[in-house]
């Protein structure tokens, strides 16, 4: 296990395409599936994040180290010194920054978010496709996410009025 | 994953496709009902997601409320939302459209659909008895291990009057308070509920487990009495409203049942069973079940459990036990009682429907650990259900000795977290005999207890407590049965009511 400064322990992710990321292991642990590998010992000098290539790693990081609960090595709560309310309207914006990805990237996060398990972040990722689909008609849902309507017309007429109480 | 006959997948479902079933689902399932609705049209494998029963069934869920199942969770949340009035609109037929599979959505199924008549196991292990004298079950059994017993409630009118369509017959109306894993409140009917179990195919089915049905049903009251053995109730001397909730009515289907748990206060327990069968896994007191997380609290040491439901554990985690990994088990069979003893792990699952009364009680027995239970301290709610586990400032790098493998998954970090995580995994044998289930073998090792093993020995365990808290100067635990007050009244009429009890209540006090 590296240790970098005093308390703080870091720890190596470490990407299929041979990337390698120190971080401190409470950025990694925002991760509950990384957190479990520390907490069962199968982490002792490297995790290897598999199907996570360098690019995407390196953004969940970087959420990561934005998310982590700042208390610990300097002492107080960040939250001591800033009302919280500030703090959070400021990482709203921040998140709102982080998600303007295209879309491959953005569904790859998602991916990443689920296998790691970062609730948070998971929640981001997927509230771009919750917005495309809430309050848009079939077709703009349909061109927003190149989706292919492959009903036959009477098929389609059916499932239509079956799910007429979604339209009123 | 999904490879033949898939081809209708990415055309229907757009650059959505290149996610997995399972996360697709959970995204929908963050989704307006309306908007489900809405997405079910856009293409054949949406709708085919947005017709998914688990989904309509957490979205129902996380109302909440009286429930009446009309068949369907969907036809049932659209009607409980009035997002639907008359219920012609809602019929529809069953579809099926070629050139899709999902192992996730077939495995999900599977599950729902699973029978579990043929599912009974009993290796003897858990004795089974006609009924004790009361001084062979305190020497024997009472704090030591679990035991079955036949003839305990022969002569109950309870026998013959809680069959389903009897309590129907004489309670339909009569609205009960049902169990479920999140948060809101639902109360049923029991006319509806019993319509719900039969109409249902759900994986983890709601079931009857009311607190109140002795204040609600009074006459339930008198079908039952509390049997010999277990009549001493020390938190009896509290006025009604301030005792903690203690006897409980359990209706439940096939695959319905309670999660690996240890009861409420480390109070001990009986469970007659009056109709089906329910197969029992139990361990001992500090044996974390296997796929079991315990979460114990840094701030206040309360202790919260992470658990798959009965039937995930029973199908994904039981069949990977080793021999001597495995829990105790029996089948409950339609009349016995079952005695769980405090502390000890145990988790249900019904094999089909079942109609049991179970009550929670301290004795003399027990006292000790129940008043311990409530002390304020970060470590000794934890090492009364997960063991040596539960010691801080314990890590596996601390220890040399250990065979490889067998302890890796029992470790935990260190006190800089805002909890632990403590594990069950395999190491570790249950067993039944008498003089081991008090004193559990447990080969961990902690530096100020080098060479002592876990004992659910209340000297060992109060070495856990913390000396410089008391009653006095430390937050009440809000997940104590009861209050700090009443808590003090409860010992107070202790001493008053049962002089006997004066050496014990001198110890907890002290």
């Amino acid at each position: 296990m590296a240790t970098r400064e005093a308390g703080k322990k870091m720890i190596m992710l470490k990407s299929p395409d041979g990337m390698e990321f120190e971080v401190e292991e409470a950025v990694a642990m925002e991760s509950q599936t990384i957190r479990k590998m520390i907490e069962d010992d199968c982490a002792d000098t490297a995790i290897l994040i598999p199907n996570i290539n360098s690019k995407i790693l390196s953004r969940v990081i970087e959420y990561c180290n934005k998310h982590v609960p700042t208390t610990g090595a300097t002492g107080a709560a960040a939250s001591d010194t800033v009302a919280p309310a500030a703090l959070a309207e400021d990482l709203k914006i921040w998140d709102a920054e982080f998600i303007k990805v295209n879309r491959a990237t953005r569904f790859n996060l998602i991916q990443a978010a689920s296998y790691l398990n970062i609730k948070g972040l998971l929640d981001l990722t997927s509230q771009t496709t919750i917005d495309t689909i809430s309050d848009n008609s079939l077709e703009e849902i349909r061109s927003f996410l190149s989706t292919k309507n492959d009903y036959l017309p009477e098929e389609e007429q059916t499932i239509r009025r079956e799910n007429q109480w979604a339209f009123q | 994953m999904e490879s033949a006959g898939n081809d209708r997948r990415d055309a229907a479902l757009g650059s959505l496709a290149v996610l997995p079933d399972e996360l697709l689902c959970a995204i929908v399932d963050l989704l307006e009902p309306t908007d489900i609705g809405r997405l079910a049209c856009v293409s054949s494998v949406m709708y085919i997601l947005c017709n998914e029963e688990p989904l309509w069934m957490s979205k129902y869920l996380s109302v909440g409320g009286h429930l009446e199942y009309k068949g369907s969770w969907k036809k049932t949340t659209l009607s409980r939302l009035s997002l639907c009035s008359g219920n012609s609109e809602l019929e529809q037929k069953a579809r099926h459209f070629d050139g899709f599979n999902s192992l996730f959505l077939y495995r999900r199924w599977y599950r729902c659909f699973t029978t579990l008549s043929n599912y009974s196991f009993d290796n003897g292990h858990v004795e089974r008895k006609d009924d004790l004298s009361l001084d062979h079950f305190h020497s024997q059994y009472d704090g030591k291990g679990p035991v079955l017993l036949g003839k305990l409630a022969e002569t109950w009118p309870a026998r013959t009057k809680w069959a389903i369509q009897q309590l129907v017959h004489d309670y339909g109306e009569v609205t009960f308070r049902i169990s479920q894993r999140s948060p809101k409140k639902i109360i049923m009917k029991l006319k509806d509920y019993v319509s719900y179990m039969e109409l249902q195919h759900d994986e983890d089915p709601l079931y009857i487990f009311d607190d109140k049905f002795g204040e609600t049903t009074p006459a339930l009251l008198e079908d039952y009495r509390v049997p010999h053995l277990f009549q001493e109730d020390l938190f009896g001397v509290l006025d009604y409203e301030q005792r903690p909730a203690f006897r409980w009515l359990i209706i439940g289907p096939e695959r319905s049942g309670a999660s690996w748990h240890v009861d409420p206060g480390l109070t001990s327990a009986w469970n007659t069973l009056l109709c089906g069968r329910k197969r029992w896994a139990l361990y001992p007191p500090g044996r974390v079940p296997g796929g079991v997380t315990v979460h114990v609290s840094d701030e206040d040491g309360d202790v919260d459990i992470e658990t798959p439901t009965s039937l995930q554990w029973w199908l994904d985690i039981y069949p990977h036990l080793a021999e001597h990994e495995k829990p105790l088990e029996c089948t409950q069979l339609p009349g016995e009682t079952i005695f769980v003893p405090s502390g000890w792990w145990h988790c249900v699952l019904n094999l089909e429907t079942t109609v049991a009364v179970t009550q929670n009680f301290v004795n003399q027995s027990n006292f000790e650990h129940v008043c311990l239970d409530m002390a304020p301290g970060h470590c000794h709610k934890g090492v009364c259900r997960a063991g040596l586990l539960a010691v801080p400032g314990k890590s596996i790098r601390d220890i040399e000795n250990h065979p490889p493998g067998t302890m890796s998954a029992w470790n935990h970090n260190d006190m800089t977290r805002a909890e632990k995580r403590l594990k069950g995994s395999g190491s570790g044998r249950a067993s039944n005999s008498a003089n081991q289930c008090a004193s559990f073998e447990f080969s961990d090792v902690h530096e100020s207890l080098e060479n002592q093993v876990f004992s659910y020995d209340i000297g060992f365990l109060s070495q856990f407590l913390e000396k410089e808290k008391d009653h006095y100067t430390s937050v009440w635990s809000p997940t104590n049965p009861i209050g700090q007050r009443e808590a003090r009244e409860w010992l107070r009429r202790l001493w008053v009511l049962k002089p006997e009890l004066r050496g014990l209540i001198w110890k907890v006090h002290a």
